[in-house]
């Protein structure tokens, strides 16, 4: 009987364990993409530097959590003087802001290797409510998220003052996301 | 007039340089000034901008070497029969020149620096890219101003810019029609100091 408890803890632990052990991502195939047009040629950005603590158990929902953390000065796209800009107090402001954040509130099954991920883009200092769908699938020790996240610049306070009415730079700003992590 | 009272080359070469940019330069501003304003323009101006600026900073740097040659070099002399207020004429629009040529990039320097499009109304604040390579920083003491201040210094610089480009467009005239006028008229070298294909004409006995 005794031993028969100490088992169904060990289970119960070791349930709980399996929704709090982090995921390693694979940098190299991993990424944070972003696109857009700017002055009416499209762009394909990158964050070169972020991390990603990731609890995620499809048996434990409600034990499972993502904190990314964006170096915003890692933006790149290709092209110096959007770069450039990119790091000004118009656009990600860098110096006052080095860090954007995203951590999920919640994370609930919409249909079978699809979750909902609802969660708070911090960018700026500004907390913005963001829910974001995503394909996961764990093979073994291996699991694969994509997601895309479209994204309206201006409720993120970028670019606000210089170009209100997207003349320059389009206003929406879709995130594609792709992770591989191992467990 | 011989030969050894041309200009160095490197004074010839420096002026032809920088007369070739500001030839470009104010065609290329009074056009991209209205385009940026019309939306079927705008993305060419945009771009228009950025090689106005960069080709700015080379006429500025350009000018500076210039200078420093010219106070290392004299100039030749000018023919001994000129009348005074001829030579005074000739002095002034050379330095008048000088003085644009250093003036007209820094108060469009200044102008960028505030961030604020004169043009458009509203902040712009895009940063300098000398030809995408490296970055020409904003006046610290103008970007760091309050906004209503950087409002009045970008009116005030834009305006300086344009007045300072049709100081040019005078000289220019004068200089190109007192050029002609030394080459066709009295025959002398004058023109030949600064083109290196002309000969100078022959010594009047």
């Amino acid at each position: 009987m005794r031993a028969l408890l100490i088992m169904l803890i060990l289970a119960l632990s070791g349930a709980t364990a399996s929704a709090q052990t982090p995921w390693r991502v694979d940098p190299a195939q991993s990424s944070i993409r972003f696109s857009g047009t700017h002055a009416g040629a499209a762009f394909n950005g990158r964050f070169d530097v972020w991390t990603a603590d990731i609890r995620f158990d499809p048996a434990n929902l409600a034990a499972s959590k993502a904190i990314v953390t964006i170096d915003t000065a890692s933006a790149k796209t290709g092209d110096a003087f959007q770069e450039r800009t990119l790091r000004d107090g118009e656009w990600f402001d860098v110096r006052r802001h080095p860090q954007a954040r995203f951590e999920t509130t919640s994370i609930v099954r919409v249909a079978e290797n699809r979750y909902l991920a609802n969660g708070t883009l911090t960018l700026k200092g500004r907390a913005t409510a963001v829910a974001m769908p995503f394909e996961l699938t764990i093979n073994g020790a291996a699991a694969t998220m994509r997601a895309q996240l479209p994204l309206d610049r201006l409720t993120l306070g970028l670019g606000t003052a210089s170009d209100p009415n997207a003349e320059w730079v389009s206003r929406q700003i879709p995130l594609t996301i792709q992770v591989r992590a191992t467990r | 007039m011989t030969r050894t009272e041309r200009y160095t080359t490197v004074a010839v070469a420096l002026h032809w340089l920088i007369a070739l940019l500001v030839l470009g330069m104010v065609p290329a501003g009074w056009w991209m000034s209205d385009a940026i304003k019309n939306p079927e323009t705008q993305m060419q101006a945009f771009q228009v901008f950025q090689l106005h600026k960069s080709m700015g900073f080379t006429i500025l740097a350009l000018t500076v070497a210039r200078l420093v040659w010219r106070l290392m070099h004299p100039a030749p002399p000018l023919p001994a029969g000129m009348a005074g207020w001829q030579r005074l004429g000739a002095h002034l629009t050379h330095w008048g020149f000088y003085a644009l040529l250093i003036l007209i990039p820094l108060s469009g320097w200044v102008y960028v620096s505030t961030g604020w499009s004169a043009e458009l109304a509203r902040p712009v604040p895009v940063p300098t890219l000398w030809f995408g390579l490296f970055e020409i920083p904003h006046l610290p003491f103008i970007a760091g101003q309050p906004q209503e201040a950087r409002v009045a210094i970008s009116e005030a610089s834009m305006s300086a810019h344009s007045a300072l480009v049709w100081g040019g467009i005078v000289l220019f005239v004068l200089h190109v029609g007192a050029a002609l006028k030394h080459h066709v008229m009295d025959g002398d070298g004058v023109l030949a100091r600064m083109i290196p294909f002309i000969a100078p004409p022959k010594e009047k006995i």
